[in-house]
């Protein structure tokens, strides 16, 4: 018994490597179907879509790059599939950050966007647009003095959907996807100057800031992580990848609660603090 | 076409989680590649940024006489000055550029934050005590705040608060953890989806065979 708890000792590090990918795996072989319970935060953003009106305007910010990708695209593609189903809704897309053109344009792809959405019309998506807060604040005071052109290069004057929206005051909903300060940049030119309604689709350490405005009321909802990704294509009747990834997660779960017990145990078993 | 960049993919995210085995080559040029690329497309954003928020409007203002838009040459020129940071003899330039930088920054971000982080979080603080959650949530706040009070005549009246306090903010810093774990495997769970399908599954067995070879050749040398 010794001899295993010291090779558990020394070799802790592999022994955490091929549980997490055991428990990882698994799952994905043999799906556990495990029931995915919805979260108010969730259902703040699905109502509130729900709720939209022919000629309301969505605007939906991104800062998704390769490093949050899995974690903050599952439930981007998801909300977008939920407003782009959104009949005479308008929707803008904007980019915060460098990368984040290129999993926008995916995403429109992969939702299948001008199927739904005309562009020019009904969609239109502005690219990257460099200042951070200044970037934002001008978006929110007049689009239209801000950008000569949208992600494609068309003029923002022959982009007819344009024609009606000139400021924060004209957007119905604002939805940023983001690990970064763009959330608080929307809250500070957004929603403190023209009161435009704000939700959030955060990466997990994110989300317990955020906690502190929903409480508050100040965003109307958030998806959270991988989970609310879930959630949220559970409500559009659309499972994907991330409800296919809630099994493994709640495993791995498991494994580190049981990971904390062993250490533990081990600890006091090895003589605690004395040894 | 898309098998192809699915096992590029799958082969660059065995490369890069190749250093949970140990430092090797394939992880540094896995590393090197999400660098390249992420700065490379950065470098070409940027570039057509400054064409369309500045240099465009520049133009239509040379053509038109809009004041308004020949005054974008300003930001265009504060951007230039950044770069002579590089100069010993005109690095007092770049500080122009990096103080207004700074300071339209302050300026735009005060009014929100003041509105959102204070006037709207003390808001917020005020739950109606006719619920659980309002009486858990009121006390847990005013226990972290006593918690905060340095001064002893006060903490002794708050009795066993500060201390509950304490508590509260080991709790907090718990769920803050449990998110991290949770983002973490979420990273990994995403990551893995691109790896567990055909054809790029394929590549897992030869990079454990060649994990295997290695451990194999060094315990061999070692002897």
């Amino acid at each position: 018994m010794s001899d295993f708890i010291e090779t558990l000792s020394k070799n802790y590090k592999q022994v955490i490597y091929i549980g997490l990918f055991l428990v990882l795996t698994i799952p994905r072989v043999y799906p556990l179907g495990l029931p995915i319970p919805l979260s108010d935060t969730t259902m703040g953003v699905y109502n509130q879509i729900e709720a939209l009106e022919p000629g309301d305007v969505v605007v939906i910010g991104s800062s998704i790059s390769a490093s949050i990708y899995a974690e903050v695209y599952p439930q981007y593609i998801a909300v977008m599939r939920h407003v782009l189903g959104q009949e005479g809704v308008k929707v803008i897309l904007v980019d915060h950050i460098p990368e984040a053109p290129i999993f926008t344009e995916r995403a429109i792809e992969e939702a299948n966007a001008y199927s739904y959405k005309a562009y020019g019309e009904e969609l239109v998506h502005l690219g990257y647009i460099a200042g951070d807060e200044a970037a934002i604040s001008g978006l929110c005071r007049d689009l239209h003095d801000l950008l000569q052109v949208d992600y494609h290069g068309t003029s923002i004057s022959e982009i007819s959907m344009l024609d009606d929206i000139n400021s924060a005051e004209d957007f119905t909903i604002v939805l940023d996807f983001t690990a970064s300060a763009d959330s608080q940049y929307w809250l500070n030119q957004a929603y403190a100057t023209y009161g435009t309604k704000i939700a959030l689709g955060l990466t997990a350490v994110k989300v317990t800031d955020a906690y502190a405005y929903y409480t508050a009321g100040q965003i109307f909802g958030i998806v959270e992580s991988t989970k609310g990704a879930a959630q949220y294509e559970i409500l559009i009747d659309q499972p994907g990848l991330a409800a296919q990834g809630m099994d493994a997660q709640s495993l791995a779960h498991l494994f580190f609660i049981g990971l904390i017990l062993v250490g533990n145990i081990l600890y006091f078993v090895k003589g605690g603090k004395n040894q | 076409m898309s098998a192809i960049a699915s096992l590029i993919s799958a082969a660059l995210v065995i490369m890069i989680y190749s250093i949970l085995y140990r430092e090797n080559p394939l992880f540094r040029v896995g590393e090197g590649i999400l660098v390249g690329a992420t700065v490379g497309h950065a470098v070409v954003q940027a570039i057509f940024n400054v064409r369309d928020l500045a240099i465009i409007k520049v133009q239509q203002g040379l053509a038109t006489g809009d004041i308004s838009k020949i005054l974008y040459v300003i930001p265009i020129l504060l951007g230039i000055g950044l770069y002579l940071q590089f100069s010993k003899k005109y690095r007092y330039v770049s500080k122009i550029s990096i103080a207004f930088m700074l300071s339209v920054g302050i300026a735009l971000s005060m009014r929100g934050l003041l509105y959102n982080n204070v006037i709207g979080q003390i808001k917020g603080a005020i739950m109606p005590l006719n619920t659980i959650e309002g009486i858990a949530y009121t006390i847990g706040l005013i226990s972290v705040l006593l918690y905060f009070v340095y001064e002893e005549k006060t903490s002794r009246i708050a009795g066993p608060l500060p201390n509950l306090g304490r508590y509260v903010l080991m709790i907090t810093m718990g769920a803050y953890f449990a998110n991290s774990i949770m983002g973490r495997l979420s990273i990994v769970i995403g990551t893995m989806d691109g790896v567990l399908v055909t054809p790029s599954i394929y590549l897992v067995p030869v990079a454990a065979l060649v994990i295997v070879a290695d451990v194999l050749t060094r315990r061999k040398q070692a002897e």
